[in-house]
């Protein structure tokens, strides 16, 4: 219930900058997810709102407050951990209370509170045990039960699905989404999984060594990356990037000639990557305007559909096609990018 | 020990490897009970059974004739007084010292940090006569010979580095994540320590404590040197050993390892903890 604004911090540890110059502003109950590769900066921006990293440089501000040299305990936020961080020497309920207690809450109001809390999270039957007695997926529900009871205008996640095994972390991914739309606070929250990133946020900001790459919702960022290393971290395949020479209106691909719109300040003759998504690439036996030739390399049926790995001059591509097309490996066919589906990535390093 | 209590539990039945445990354990603990049962039977035996040979095995005439007479024996109660008071010192000082100091090396990356942990360790290497002449100098000009405290701050100083190095392993074991979650909740860095760190470090602090006052219990050397009239009981027994009758040295053995014995059975349930650090 807090807008968050982090305004210019860096962060550095000896030689390695953490964060470097991160600007970002969290509107009130959204839920904004950190996404990037292991060492990116998401965690250590997590622990910068909520204090415990303190910047070298910049400012937070949550709900309109400097919390930059505020201590954890008094911002207003509640964290969930990846190891659920639950006190191994108090049972599940004192676990959930124990904020409270800190917090000087009467007592009859923590009773009320930690049962609220406990049913919400469906653990009312396990209050009396302690944290080594209970499953991976039930650790889970104390350890959001705990944040959730303290009512926080802030909740911050580090990576809480990661310990869970697939099919359990499927089930929280929904469940968890559900849970944060009917209690609308704001949400931090962090990972490395690219499919949390899209199902979950409301806006996702993609990091990397350090610096916010782009910050946008799920689809804009799936549909429009905005450089290379997005576009390849983001989606099951990832983006294909295929490297050309820009024209005016089109830009050159293995002597192939595709349309596309905007230039986007490069300038025609300009060595370019361009990015197109699998399902995007029309897969044909036939030649057609404006299609490339193509080697088939792997044929992936799975289920739904093909996954062709397929070869255009000295580039690899990946393209998906429907379960039924008739195709081996060393065909010959013909791919044909849908209009308008092609996105420029950015100047290309020469090869 | 903790393999002897693993081995149980990964294979039932009786496989060679679990014989080959059981039958270690069952030997270690031989080689450190025969004694302890062969001077608790003379302690308890009549005078003229401990002349007898050979000896027997089994208690054949129960008495409490050596222990009273121990007891009654004059100076030995106040001795055995003294040496609980610079014991349990000793673990109090021990502690509030140390664990401070583990706990920095456990949770902060400063400078010297490795200096520091090779100099703990050296600091076992000098030999305390070597400084005892010196201690007894300034603790005659500090008005603290023949003290209490005088035993017990040099016992802390013997116990102190293994105190320092044990507390900061067993900081080290409680995740740094349990803490940051505490202070998230509303605590303030030692209200998370208090909280959730030292009840988490119970049992390795227990062995810690326990450490330091059996080393305290059986250091004879110094006490010797740093008392006179207030001397703690190993002193005295041992002063008075080779002046003293048989049953008197085999009581004397009896009482030296008892509090020791019941230190370790206090302590107990918290160095076999039920609760696994960590586990969270």
């Amino acid at each position: 219930m807090a807008a968050i604004r982090i305004d210019h911090v860096t962060k550095r540890y000896g030689a390695t900058t953490a964060l470097d110059d991160v600007s970002l502003t969290i509107e009130e109950n959204e839920f904004m997810v950190l996404l990037g590769p292991s060492g990116c900066g998401k965690t250590t921006l997590l622990r910068a709102i909520a204090g415990f990293e303190v910047p070298d440089l910049g400012t937070v501000a949550i709900g309109g407050r400097d919390m930059t040299d505020v201590p954890p305990g008094k911002r207003g936020i509640a964290m969930v951990f990846q190891s659920y961080a639950l006190f191994p020497h108090l049972r599940v309920g004192e676990n959930i209370a124990f904020g409270l207690r800190m917090h000087r809450v009467a007592r009859a109001e923590i009773g009320r509170r930690v049962e609220q809390a406990a049913r919400l999270m469906q653990i009312e039957g396990l209050v009396g045990r302690y944290p080594s007695q209970l499953s991976g997926g039930q650790r889970q529900r104390v350890a959001l039960a705990r944040a959730l009871v303290m009512e926080p205008s802030v909740i911050l996640m580090d990576e809480p699905l990661s310990n869970l095994d697939a099919l359990l972390r499927q089930q929280m991914r929904a469940e968890l989404k559900r849970l944060l739309q009917e209690v609308r606070t704001t949400t931090v929250y962090v990972t490395h999984d690219q499919v949390e990133a899209l199902s979950m946020g409301d806006r996702t900001a993609v990091m990397r060594d350090g610096r916010i790459h782009q910050v946008d919702t799920p689809m804009a960022v799936y549909d429009r990356p905005g450089d290379v290393f997005i576009a390849q971290f983001i989606g099951t395949p990832p983006m294909n990037v295929l490297t050309g020479r820009l024209g005016r209106s089109e830009v050159e691909v293995e002597g192939h000639r595709l349309p596309l719109g905007d230039q986007d300040g490069l300038q025609p003759g300009d060595l370019v990557s361009v990015g197109v998504r699998a399902e995007n690439i029309a897969v044909s036996h036939e030649s057609a305007a404006g299609s490339l030739p193509a080697e088939v390399g792997v044929v992936e049926p799975l289920g739904s559909h093909l996954l062709l790995t397929v070869a255009v001059g000295a580039q690899a591509l990946k393209v998906s096609t429907r379960a039924d097309f008739a195709v081996r490996p060393r065909d010959r066919v013909w791919l044909r990018p849908a209009d308008g589906a092609l996105r420029l990535l950015g100047r290309a390093d020469p090869r | 020990m903790n393999a002897a209590l693993g081995a149980p539990a990964r294979s039932r039945g009786a496989s060679p490897e679990r014989m080959l445990v059981y039958g270690c354990a069952v030997l270690i603990t031989l080689f450190m009970l025969a004694p302890v049962y062969l001077i608790t039977l003379a302690a308890f035996s009549s005078r003229s059974a401990i002349f007898d040979f050979p000896r027997a095995l089994v208690p054949t005439s129960l008495s409490l004739d050596s222990i009273t007479f121990f007891v009654g024996f004059h100076g030995v109660l106040p001795a055995l007084l003294r040496s609980l008071e610079v014991g349990l010192l000793t673990v109090l000082l021990s502690l509030v010292l140390g664990c401070p100091a583990g706990y920095a090396i456990a949770r902060y990356d400063f400078r010297g940090r490795d200096l520091l942990q090779l100099l703990l360790v050296n600091v076992r290497a000098v030999p305390v006569v070597i400084i005892s002449i010196p201690l007894l100098v300034t603790f005659i000009q500090w008005n603290l010979y023949d003290t209490v405290l005088s035993v017990a701050l040099v016992h802390a100083a013997i116990t102190l580095p293994f105190t320092v190095l044990l507390s900061a392993s067993v900081f080290l074991r409680v995740p740094a994540e349990l803490e940051e979650a505490a202070m998230s909740l509303g605590t303030g860095r030692l209200g998370a320590v208090a909280r959730v760190v030292l009840p988490n470090s119970v049992p390795g602090l227990a062995a810690a404590a326990l450490f330091a006052f059996v080393t305290s219990w059986n250091e004879v050397f110094v006490a010797v040197i740093l008392t006179q009239n207030n001397t703690t009981l190993p002193a005295q027994v041992v002063s008075q050993l080779s002046v003293s009758p048989l049953p008197f040295r085999f009581a004397g053995g009896f009482a030296l390892m008892v509090p020791a014995f019941v230190f370790i059975f206090f302590m107990r349930p918290y160095l076999f903890s039920a609760f696994r650090v960590g586990a969270g």
